[in-house]
């Protein structure tokens, strides 16, 4: 098979994408599904992403085309993230949980692990109080229950690793 | 509508969760009931059941939580009652010996353990530290129950009739971790055994250890083990039974262990020319972890590792050579680009501040090394230093004092550091003026860009630290959970407020 045939997407709304194969390859689910089927030359439908979001999604595998470590280079989960990584991840909240979501469905893990780890960094080193104002939550948990909480997970032992 | 995080599903929390450490997920949970369902499985996932500040968790606790359960330590004196509980999910137990002082040690016997291992065929990795004697029928459980057993951490005695039974489990690991075992010196290891699957060797003893009878059986593992095409890790540690140099170098020379690239070896009568014989031998470009603990670093160690291997070390760990000179520290810090962790005796100010490179180092996570300074230093090269260390993001663990290993005589730092000056971390005492700051060569305050660290060791006798260092550790060093060293500025009244700082941010003080 050609390195250099493409291959179309249909995002949820029905916008099509003409991408690399090897772009595509970034993704396991559309790389299983291409080896299995062979090129059926029509569209790959991806009911679960919007057009936004593939957009996203596709930039992300663009700039990492080369990359020699794609699939083995974020391993270290504690490691930094990188420049054009951090850049790429500063979306409003609402679309990096869409990213994770596409991530996740099309497998692309190095994708996963970099706004999962951006997730984290949200919540770490904060109170309870200081993620509900991060995330916009609202407590739903009655003074008993949190009491409840507090005493079935004890912090006596949460202090050492 | 907008995704929010309440919408994601479980198993990416799950993945989230195993980024966080316990103090995180500990606030996740009390955020409100849908963070408490996705984030409760991962707070106790690995758990360690301790008695600390006098009480363990709670056994009905445990119990409620048994089948979230991934990993588990259980201290000495833990009595029965959590060797009853099953945990459907065990996948590795610690049963841990640090607690020995405690009254009650030793609550559950050796069948409870049996029974337990009965329970719980699912564990994959055991570590074994209690000082009783496991029966035979313990490692039969083992070797016949636990299908998908692949690391053995064992120190304790291993019983006459139990011998046998005990080289077939070790027999069928990945991960053999041996400290202070006693064994009974005439059974030897069947010679049927091949240890294919071997991966990860350690022989140790304690360093403590009391009485030092000679023993062949590790010079006879070591001889056997040479079958084991995918060891990657050797360590040797026996104060008794000198490192078998002869049997390392005709292994490698007749190609035996392709993939050695860990190496820790403690012995003082090993040369310095055997040592580097080794290490030149080894597979070439495949080290990446050498740790050597005796008194001198010879020169054709240092050639030979600077020469081979400085490009991929990840980790050196040399801290109780006296060998290892400033210009030597200075070289590894400046070249081992990929170095993650180190422990070196010393650096002089000087040679960072004068130094044509800055560190490559820039990926260390874990840093161990004293800075000393010496009597014509110049007042900016301070300064340097302090801006040096400042550009190690990602460190964890920063232990700047003179003598870590303080706890035990035999491993302490070459005696010339002891008595030398370092650095000035404190706070300067009026932090009114801007001035102050300006003039000396720095402070703490220049490091709170390492928003990593959660260890952080300081020498109590040279540092004034007071309240105001404690409140900026806790201000910017968010995943601090552990801080050694005496605030000695703290006036004695002000010490419960010290304790209660720390203790209401879950860090932990010695």
């Amino acid at each position: 098979m050609s390195a250099h045939s493409q291959i179309l997407l249909t995002s949820s709304e029905g916008t099509e994408f003409l991408i690399d194969r090897d772009i595509a390859d970034k993704s396991m689910l559309l790389k299983c599904m291409l080896e299995d089927i062979g090129e059926i030359g029509q569209a790959v439908p991806l009911p679960n992403v919007s057009g936004p979001i593939l957009t996203k999604v596709i930039e992300y595998c663009t700039h990492h085309r080369d990359d020699p470590n794609f699939l083995s280079a974020n391993d270290d989960v504690t490691a930094d993230i990188d420049e054009w990584d951090l850049e790429y991840c500063k979306v409003d909240q609402g679309t990096l949980y869409e990213l994770i979501l596409a991530a996740n469905y099309l497998d692309i893990k190095p994708l996963m692990d970099l706004t999962c780890k951006t997730v984290a960094n949200m919540i770490k080193a904060k109170s309870p109080e200081e993620i509900r104002k991060t995330f916009n939550i609202t407590n739903d948990f009655t003074p008993e229950e949190e009491d409840q909480v507090r005493r079935e997970n004890g912090k006596d032992w949460v202090d050492e690793h | 509508m907008t995704t929010t995080c309440l919408d994601l599903p479980d198993e990416i929390c799950l993945l989230i969760g195993a980024i966080l450490g316990p103090k995180a997920l500990y606030s996740c949970i009390r955020v409100c009931r849908a963070f408490y369902a996705s984030f409760i499985p991962c707070l106790w996932s690995n758990i360690n059941v301790k008695p600390y500040k006098c009480n363990a968790i709670d056994a009905a606790n445990v119990r409620a939580n048994a089948h979230r359960i991934n990993t588990a330590s259980f201290a000495v004196s833990l009595t029965e009652e959590y060797y009853t509980i099953i945990y459907p999910r065990l996948q590795e137990i610690r049963l841990d010996s640090y607690d020995k002082g405690s009254p009650n040690i030793l609550q559950a016997g050796p069948q409870h353990k049996i029974h337990f291992a009965q329970l719980h065929p699912t564990i994959r990795k055991l570590n074994y530290g209690h000082e009783d004697i496991l029966p035979k029928e313990f490692w039969e459980v083992v070797e016949t129950t636990w299908t998908d057993f692949e690391s053995l951490g064992m120190s304790g005695v291993v019983g006459a009739d139990a011998v046998d039974v005990f080289w077939r489990v070790c027999d069928r690991v990945q991960d053999l971790r041996f400290t202070g075992v006693n064994l009974p010196e005439s059974l030897p290891i069947l010679s049927t055994l091949s240890f294919r699957r071997l991966q990860s060797l350690g022989i140790a003893l304690y360093p403590w250890s009391q009485e030092i009878p000679h023993r062949t059986w590790p010079v006879q593992l070591l001889e056997q083990v040479k079958t084991s095409e995918g060891l990657r890790s050797l360590s040797w540690d026996m104060t008794d039974t000198p490192f078998p140099v002869q049997l390392v170098l005709d292994a490698l020379e007749e190609g035996c262990w392709p993939q050695l690239s860990s190496l820790s070896i403690s012995d003082p009568m090993l040369s310095d020319q055997d040592l580097s014989k080794i290490l030149r031998i080894l597979p070439p470009r495949r080290l990446t972890d050498f740790e050597w603990s005796s008194v001198t670093l010879g020169p054709f160690t240092y050639n030979c590792l600077r020469e081979m291997y400085f490009s991929h070390l990840r980790e050196l760990n040399v801290g109780q050579c006296s060998g290892v000179t400033s210009t030597m520290t200075q070289a590894v810090l400046t070249e081992c680009v990929h170095l993650v962790r180190l422990d070196a005796p010393h650096v002089f100010v000087r040679d960072i501040a004068t130094s044509p490179k800055p560190w490559g180092c820039l990926r260390l996570e874990s840093l161990v090394l004293f800075i000393g300074i010496q009597k014509y230093d110049e007042p900016e090269w301070e300064g340097q230093v302090f801006r040096q260390i400042s550009k190690l993001k990602r460190l964890q663990s920063l232990d700047l004092q003179r003598n870590p290993h303080s706890f035990h005589p035999d491993i302490a730092r070459p005696s010339f550091i002891l008595n030398m000056a370092t650095l000035d971390l404190g706070l300067p005492a009026f932090s009114s003026s801007t001035e102050s700051s300006d003039n000396s060569g720095g402070d703490i305050r220049c490091w709170s860009n390492l928003v990593q660290l959660q260890e952080f060791s300081f020498d109590g006798d040279r540092q004034a630290f007071g309240m105001d260092e404690a409140l900026w550790m806790v201000e910017h060093w968010k995943d601090l959970w552990c801080v050694v060293g005496e605030f000695t500025a703290v006036e004695e009244n002000d010490n419960c407020k010290l304790e209660k700082l720390f203790l209401d941010h879950n860090i932990s003080h010695y």
